[in-house]
């Protein structure tokens, strides 16, 4: 929800309807989009840890893939006052998480989902730009730039500790007391001091950052139906691949936070094409003319390997989603 | 006896990159893996048709994600434990139908693709039985020293001391209690006509691609066994992935040799020995051994005894260790 | 004998059908009883008188696993064996099913260990009958011979391109010589044909990719589409038994009923017992006792059509199982001949007997005694026995 003049409101400080909408219900729903390697999973389970200390019931689980550090993947939470019995993913979430702002052009965030679904997006855009621009439409929606608040806290690209605090801002799921002292807990064990009061603050930040809007109602999302699958007649006996090499229609450039820079002093010596794992450098005639930024993930193997003289490739910071999304 | 190439002119890179990439990007290994890599530098040097038999792992479960995959040529996966069986019966295939004339009559060549999980431990007895009938078969083991696909669990080529999931660190223990199994010496001894160890490295970038080429000229079962550094498992950043391969080679950690024929050839010899705390600072997995004096002591003696027995088999002299540690800017620890 | 009959044991039979089927690829490893199927045929690799490549491996587990190669490189593979040696493959018989490979596997049935026991029943096949194979259960020898030289049909039939086992009885066929007659080799070669796979590992101008990883998203859509091939072997197994029958003067179908027409009782089996249970039925009837016998050819796919229509009709009906299912009430047979019966609109009274475990042969006594229980049970005199063991020492 946003002021008169078009601008966030911090959430807490709103008291929104949303707010009483979310926790009335007898049963939440979560659905998380993360990316794995960030921490969402173990966000997750957070939540559902501090429901279950306020003696709640709670589910957390992730989907699996074969994906590595870096791809998509979703989490799920279920919080209720009664047992709960259901063990199926969520496909009609009350909230929706999208954790990395890279998801917002790959990800289906929006499948499933109710006119009072909340969502809560980890974006640097102030939240009414970002409801705009995703068209969000009736959805109360919640902006907070985690990934800042987690490099400038944590110092690393781990920023659902900012997102636990925002989720508690925009939905009062959990209390933010216990969400303190369950994080505490959690990395307690592990982490040193310094990490857990790092991590707190994180928490504490998204909490007090998150920003709600509302976007005009009549700009409902468009239709995000998935594109039919095929059926099992028309797969091929035994699943058999025919397209050999189809999987560079597979776009891993979203996995990126760093990009690589080509500079003129590359003298072409491919050592940097020779060592890519994702077989992201482009030649042109033996001349390195670039990177293939689709699927590019951003590991700066080909900086490192660039030889000492030349220094030819240094990797610099992704933009904002908006830069990314182009 | 075949013919041993390692006098030939290595193929100039330039030359590969006229081919077109038959592993394509797009597939879901971590940013950083060093097995896709290795698998675009396999498959480059090859002058032959290439088809690949794959064990269960992260390179299988990351490259054929259906509907989609990243190989460019033949590949069939079975399970964990079975790919050289497999390979041994797709190549029997190749040498009936071929004898029969219902495949063209050319080259091709299998090239197995498998973990250390698949290689070391499960697939242990798989591997022994091909080497021993003399599949001709290239048998690639990505060793990543541990299960990395199942989460960073210990393996039987993971090293003393390394913290993996089942082998935590605590308060009774530090990390993986006991040496590695020597893969390649248990292969040397099967008496396969090309073996060899090496590990994709920018100041020897030839080296894997031309093993890989020699070793496709071998008469029966070759075998190389390639480091493959783990950005999860291992804990250093992606971007590090060939710098810290680096410190392997530099330390004697992970020498880069031969056996061709049962005849040992050395191929990289370093001026001054690094130090393995240079090795093992490097990487989060090791962290916990950076104040055991004692244990890391214990390691760099174990590691000089092996360097110093494999000098002896390839004929070398040996090298004086450094005094000083050299300044490491290659790779740093992270959590 | 002229040269068209031999005296043949089950394993030399199925050696010999393997010899004039001659597949590109035989990968084995030898266990009891099923061990001289191999040796046989290594013998006849040794003679030139095949030219099939032999990948003699370390374990079943690799077998199977160069099977799978072998099928998936584009030639037809076949092995053979028994008992633990099944268990061994059993993950990769599951694979050799979901990537659709027609291997041909020759299994003389062996009880499975503990207790160690090399004698004849059929826990082990029955421990597989989920992987996706087709199962045959043969009666006797000359059967054997003619179903392996059908398998390979049935198997590459590019509406099934399944695998297909060949079932018979670890000693009581596999180490007893029958009276076999033979088929012409080039008759052999005619009818099997050469396997020429539309999509194959070496054909490297397509590259395919074979055994990817599925998800979620497909995964249940690759087990529907492995049914539906199994749901089409339903229709080529008898078709190729028709085409085979035609050709050479023996038909086999899914079942052999024996003396049904007009049954009142009957007994169910698989495998060589069913010879037993014929003679034991041609006794009853010189009583005027009014018995039949079903015996399942086709296990995977089960030709529940046929059972419905066979036994529905009758009045009692005994099961024999030579395989147990600890936990159930009887066997798998009982099992799922009870599950396909429930539907019909008529039932007979149905008993189930676990049999002939670890090579005690059911007895003609035994079954004798079984019909004369149905009789009693079917004349209303008595209640049809409870499921239990044949002959069980307490």
């Amino acid at each position: 929800m946003c002021n008169e003049r078009g601008e966030s409101e911090p959430a807490a400080a709103l008291g929104l309807p949303t707010l009483t909408a979310v926790t009335a219900k007898h049963l939440i729903e979560i659905r998380w989009h993360a990316r794995a390697g960030q921490g969402a999973v173990t966000a997750a389970k957070i939540v559902a840890q501090t429901a279950m200390r306020e003696g709640k019931y709670a589910q957390a689980f992730p989907e699996y893939g074969p994906e590595r550090s870096g791809a998509p993947l979703k989490a799920y939470n279920r919080i209720s006052e009664e047992p709960i019995r259901t063990h199926a993913q969520v496909r009609i979430p009350d909230i929706v998480i999208v954790s990395d702002p890279t998801l917002l052009r790959s990800e289906d965030i929006f499948a499933g989902v109710k006119a009072d679904t909340v969502f809560l997006i980890n974006s640097p855009r102030p939240a009414y730009k970002l409801a705009l621009d995703i068209r969000s439409g009736p959805h109360p929606l919640y902006a907070v730039d985690a990934t800042k608040i987690a490099f400038a806290e944590i110092g690393r690209h781990f920023p659902n500790m900012a997102m636990l605090g925002a989720l508690v801002a925009a939905t009062a799921i959990v209390g933010i007391d216990q969400l303190l002292l369950q994080v505490a807990e959690n990395l307690g064990d592990k982490a040193s001091f310094d990490a857990v009061q790092a991590n707190l603050r994180a928490v504490r930040r998204g909490f007090h950052e998150a920003a709600s809007a509302v976007a005009n109602p009549a700009d409902a999302p468009a239709s995000h139906e998935a594109p039919a699958q095929p059926g099992w007649r028309e797969m091929l006996p035994g699943s058999a691949i025919a397209d050999a090499g189809n999987a560079s229609d597979y776009v891993t450039g979203g996995w990126r936070t760093l990009r690589p820079r080509l500079n003129e002093r590359c003298n072409d010596c491919l050592l940097c094409w020779f060592f890519c794992p994702d077989s992201a450098v482009v030649l042109n005639e033996g001349k390195v003319t670039g990177f293939d930024l689709n699927h590019c993930k951003g590991c700066g193997i080909c900086a490192q390997v660039c030889p000492p003289r030349l220094k030819a490739i240094d990797m610099v910071p992704e933009g904002g989603d908006e830069e990314r999304s182009s | 006896m075949f013919q041993h190439k390692t006098a030939t002119a290595p193929v100039s890179l330039k030359k590969l990159a006229e081919q077109p990439d038959l592993l394509t990007g797009g597939h879901r290994l971590c940013a950083g893996c060093a097995e896709s890599a290795i698998v675009r530098q396999v498959l480059m040097a090859s002058t032959y048709p290439v088809v690949a038999i794959m064990a269960t792992g992260c390179l299988e479960v990351a490259t054929t994600v259906y509907p989609a995959t990243a190989w460019r040529v033949p590949m069939l996966h079975n399970a964990f434990e079975n790919a050289a069986a497999t390979a041994s019966g797709a190549e029997a295939a190749y040498r009936a139908l071929r004898a029969k004339g219902r495949i063209p009559d050319r080259e091709l060549r299998f090239v197995v693709f498998a973990g250390d999980g698949g290689t070391y431990d499960i697939g242990f007895q798989s591997l022994s039985g091909a080497l021993e009938r003399g599949t001709r078969f290239l048998y690639i083991c990505f060793n990543n020293e541990g299960y990395m696909n199942t989460g960073i669990q210990r393996s039987s080529a993971t090293p003393l001391g390394a913290d993996t999931s089942t082998t935590p660190v605590g308060e009774a223990v530090l990390g993986k209690p006991g040496w590695r199994k020597d893969l390649t010496g248990i292969v040397v001894a099967h008496n396969a006509p090309y073996v060899a160890q090496t590990a994709p490295t920018a100041f020897r970038p030839h080296d894997l691609k031309n093993k890989v080429a020699r070793a496709l000229e071998a008469p029966g079962p070759a075998f190389i066994n390639v480091l493959s550094a783990c950005t999860r498992g291992w804990r250093y950043e992606p971007a590090d992935t060939i710098a810290i391969t680096q410190l392997a080679i530099d330390t004697c950690y992970w020498p880069l040799f031969e056996v061709i024929d049962g005849k040992w050839h050395l191929n990289y010899k370093p001026k001054q020995k690094r130090p393995i705390m240079d090795w093992l600072s490097a990487q989060g997995r090791f962290r916990h051994l950076l104040k055991q004096g004692r244990l890391v002591a214990e390691i760099q003696a174990r590691i000089d005894s092996e360097w110093d027995t494999l000098l002896e088999r390839c004929g070398e002299a040996p090298v004086a260790a450094a005094s000083v540690p050299p300044p490491r800017k290659a790779a740093g620890a992270s959590d | 004998m002229s040269n068209r009959f031999a005296a043949l044991t089950g394993n030399q039979a199925a050696a010999l059908a393997m010899r004039q089927i001659e597949p590109d690829v035989c990968a084995a490893y030898p266990i009891t009883p099923s061990t001289q199927v191999m040796e046989t045929y290594s013998q006849y690799v040794a003679d030139g008188a095949v030219r099939t490549e032999l990948v003699l491996v370390e374990s079943e587990h690799s077998a199977m696993s160069a099977c799978v190669g072998a099928a998936c490189a584009g030639a037809r593979a076949m092995t053979a064996t028994s008992s633990q040696g099944l268990a061994l493959m059993h993950e990769v018989l599951y694979i050799a099913a979901g990537l659709r490979l027609p291997i041909v596997m020759a299994v003389a049935n062996r009880a499975l260990s503990a207790p160690l026991n090399i004698h004849g029943d059929q826990s082990d096949t029955m421990g597989s009958r989920d992987a996706g194979w087709i199962q045959l259960y043969v009666r006797d020898v000359q059967e054997l011979y003619d179903t392996l030289i059908q398998a390979p049909r049935i198997a590459e039939h590019c509406e099934v391109m399944l695998p297909v086992m060949v079932c018979f009885d670890g000693f009581t066929l596999s180490h007893a010589i029958e009276r076999v007659e033979l088929l012409e080799d080039g008759a052999v070669r005619d009818f099997v044909g050469v396997y020429r796979p539309e999509r194959y590992l070496l054909d490297v101008e397509h590259p395919h990719t074979f055994g990817p990883a599925l998800l979620p998203d497909y995964y249940t859509e690759a087990k529907r589409q492995q049914r539906e091939a199994m749901s089409r072997a339903l229709e080529i197994i008898p078709h190729v038994a028709l085409e085979f029958g035609a050709r050479f003067g023996r038909a086999w179908g899914m079942v052999e009923a024996y003396r049904l027409e007009d049954a009142e009782i009957a007994a169910v089996v698989l495998g060589s017992t069913a010879g037993t249970l014929m003679e034991v039925v041609d006794r009853m009837r010189e009583r005027g006792v009014r018995a039949g016998m079903l015996r399942l050819r086709a296990f995977r796919p089960f030709p529940a059509e046929e059972v419905v229509r066979l036994l529905a009709p009758l009045k009692a009906v005994a099961i024999f199982d030579r395989a147990d299912s600890p936990g159930t009430p009887s066997g798998p047979l009982y099992e799922e001949i009870r599950s396909v019966l429930y539907d019909a609109p008529a039932r007979p009274r149905i008993s189930g007997m676990v049999y002939g475990l670890g090579g005690r042969e059911m007895l003609v006594e035994e079954a004798s005694a079984t019909y004369e229980a149905l009789e009693r049970a079917a004349a209303g005199t008595a209640e049809i026995p409870p499921p239990g063991y044949l002959s069980a020492r307490g």
